[in-house]
């Protein structure tokens, strides 16, 4: 039964737009990369029919968080919505920074300014709260992907590329290139590594309590470190050890550089997939051990065919945790040496060039969410039908 | 068929088991009882290898258990247990096929078998056999426990406390289908329970036990009316000769037919208060007649047609002497 029903997550999604709409600044010009920027509002930025589309958006969506409640035809609307201003945010200021760009102040720059990050971000809300409510899946994952396969369009037929942020990555492309491989590779790697010692160690804490509160206390410890001082950490012993065996050097074994990063991404790795190994074992009602073996399996049959699928999804979402945390972690590496896109960022803030920031910024959050979702997809297949109902 | 000779068990300084002998006779259906901490779950887990003794031995079908490999030896033994232990990422039918998968049988000869051990616990193949053990109520998840016990056709079934989680009306249910089971399969059956009516109801013979060691092993109506010790008679409860005649039925004390009183008259909505069946027990009978102040009691079938009749002081002889002699 339709109800109009009052969406506040919406609602305040929304409200959050039109107050970024009006207050803030939309774009930045800047007459040079780095000089102090002037704020421009959506209406001093873009024509006037394109500034009326945007805040019609705005206003059906503030409309339809009033009145969409759960039905269906009504949030696929207020998603599409959403992702169209999602979409458009981009687009109008790369058109608008197009227009505004000419041969006598080429080296001017235009950025996305708080106003419009804020509106993409309040879309997102919004975009998020219309989805859930919506029944099927298809419909779900229809209304998600249209923003941002518009905006790929956009991206990739050079609508953005006038706006700073595409000028930091054309200037820059190959070794942008080079960076998210370096960053994609430490990071899995260290997943990889964490999960090769992570699984046995929390199967081993599991098996012998007072190992497991040793594994537990090590990994803990680690767990608080901070990262840049984890980072740090690592220099120091592994310097000398190069230095006391200078054959490790050819290997990448010193104090700065891929190996200390790639240790200190994997000790980070190994709570949440320690943590998981062990409750997934724990988990396992022991009567349904003791009727497997009491029917005749044995132990290598128990492990396969009822230990291991009951605990592989378990499993595997502390590895998501552990791959969204180390593609996060994977940027402060950059501090030390080891690459990644961390090092747009340390660049940028060392130039104060906010536009650089983000273009170390968004492909790890990108990145990220990216990882999120796949790791999601693999959880779900991996789960057995008969307890899918009982987990999420 | 199974027999334990002088086992002892020790968890440390605890004895669990203290010289334990017993020998269990092929298609009897013997029943472990006790207190809790008496032994008889050890008892039972030392049968299929899943513990082993500290002292004594142990032999199944004339072999000594360690003569088998364990996993080998488990297969040929159902095994039931409590909490049931279905895997709940297996549907009802995999749950059941599991035991003849683990001996490799062929795929249509597990289905085939898998069905008709499903409809014989009385649940529907096909509502049932794709369905979840989570889509189960604790009934029917303990049927499928049955069943699964069964599949392989083991001539020998352990069940630790099989009915212990579910409600009295659903026990009450099992009890009768696993009677009827028993009835066909004739299986050699060891059974643990803490109930003591449970015991009365299922067994050929009882084995009470205390503290580790045996204290009476006898049919159940010898348990109630020769009871060895206080101790056996304080676990069989004061109601003892009552529950005595639930051993008994009415079809075996009944008398030709010569009531004068016949149903004419009578308060029809009364009738079945004031009529038994053939296969009513003795306590029923009893209780009827206490009730309604009857000394005789017609005995009807379904259509009230009467068959005979049943006297008070048959049943009062019986409860005496504790045999139908």
């Amino acid at each position: 039964m339709y109800q109009a029903k009052i969406d506040k997550v919406a609602c305040l999604g929304t409200s959050l737009g039109l107050a970024s709409f009006f207050f803030l600044s939309y774009l930045t010009y800047r007459p040079n990369r780095l000089s102090s920027g002037i704020g421009l509002s959506i209406w001093e930025a873009i024509p006037n029919v394109e500034t009326g589309v945007f805040l019609s958006l705005l206003v059906l969506m503030l409309v339809l968080s009033f009145i969409k409640g759960s039905h269906n035809g009504l949030n696929a609307l207020s998603g599409l919505a959403a992702g169209t201003v999602i979409v458009i945010t981009f687009w109008f200021a790369g058109e608008a920074a197009l227009s505004m760009t000419s041969p006598e102040n080429a080296i001017a720059r235009f950025s996305l300014g708080a106003g419009a990050w804020s509106i993409a971000v309040a879309a997102y809300i919004v975009l998020f709260a219309s989805i859930k409510q919506l029944e099927s899946r298809i419909l779900k994952l229809a209304v998600s992907a249209t923003g941002p396969i518009l905006l790929l369009f956009f991206i990739s037929n050079g609508s953005l590329n006038e706006l700073s942020i595409a000028k930091e990555l054309l200037s820059r492309k190959e070794r942008f290139v080079l960076e998210l491989y370096q960053h994609i590779s430490l990071a899995g790697l260290a997943v990889g590594l964490g999960t090769i010692l992570g699984v046995p160690l929390g199967i081993l804490a599991f098996r012998i309590k007072t190992a497991g509160k040793f594994v537990f206390f090590i990994a803990n410890t680690v767990q608080t470190v901070p990262s840049l001082a984890l980072f740090g950490l690592m220099i120091a012993p592994l310097a000398l050890l190069s230095e006391a065996f200078p054959l490790l050097r050819q290997f990448g074994i010193k104090g700065i550089g891929w190996t200390p990063a790639l240790i200190a991404l994997t000790l980070y790795s190994l709570l949440p997939i320690i943590r998981n190994a062990y409750t997934s074992l724990n988990i396992i009602d022991y009567s349904i051990i003791d009727a497997g073996l009491g029917m005749g399996m044995s132990r290598q049959q128990l492990l396969f065919k009822v230990e291991i699928p009951l605990a592989l999804p378990i499993i595997l979402s502390g590895i998501r945790t552990a791959t969204v945390q180390s593609i996060g972690n994977t940027t402060v590496a950059a501090l030390i040496g080891a690459g990644g896109l961390g090092i747009f960022v340390f660049q940028g803030l060392g130039q104060a060039a906010p536009d650089l920031i983000l273009l170390g910024a968004i492909p790890v959050i990108i990145l990220a969410l990216s990882a999120d979702l796949i790791m999601q997809g693999i959880i779900i297949m991996a789960t057995p039908k008969g307890i899918s109902g009982g987990q999420k | 068929m199974i027999k334990l000779e002088n086992v002892t068990k020790k968890y440390g300084s605890t004895v669990a088991l203290d010289s334990f002998s017993i020998n269990i006779h092929a298609g009897d259906v013997c029943v472990l009882v006790g207190p809790s901490g008496c032994g008889k779950s050890t008892s039972l887990k030392m049968i299929n290898r899943m513990l082993e003794p500290t002292d004594g031995s142990i032999y199944v079908m004339g072999k000594n258990v360690t003569e088998f490999q364990p996993e080998i030896l488990r297969r040929q033994i159902g095994y039931v247990i409590q909490s049931i232990g279905l895997f709940p990422h297996m549907t009802v039918a995999e749950n059941v096929g599991l035991v003849p998968s683990l001996l490799e049988w062929d795929r249509k000869r597990i289905a085939l078998r898998v069905k008709e051990l499903v409809s014989l616990v009385g649940l529907e193949p096909g509502q049932y056999l794709e369905k979840y053990p989570r889509e189960l109520s604790g009934g029917e998840a303990q049927r499928v426990g049955v069943a699964r016990a069964l599949a392989a056709d083991p001539d020998i079934l352990l069940m630790d406390e099989p009915f212990g989680a579910v409600d009295p009306i659903n026990r009450d249910n099992l009890h009768t289908q696993f009677i009827k089971i028993q009835k066909d399969l004739k299986k050699t059956v060891v059974f643990v329970t803490h109930y003591i009516d449970e015991a009365i109801r299922l067994a050929d013979r009882i084995a009470v036990m205390k503290a580790g060691t045996l204290v009476q092993y006898d049919t159940p109506e010898k348990i109630l009316s020769a009871p060895s010790d206080s101790f056996v008679r304080d676990f069989v409860g004061t109601d003892r000769t009552l529950k005595l005649l639930q051993r008994f039925f009415v079809k075996s004390l009944m008398r030709p037919a010569v009531l004068t009183s016949g149903t004419e008259g009578m308060d029809i909505a009364n009738l079945d208060e004031l009529t038994v069946k053939q296969e009513d027990s003795l306590e029923e009978a009893l209780s009827k007649m206490l009730g309604s102040r009857l000394k005789k009691m017609a005995v009807s079938d379904d259509e009230q047609k009467v068959l005979g009749e049943v006297w008070l002081e048959d049943i009062e002889k019986v409860a005496y002497k504790g045999d139908l002699s």
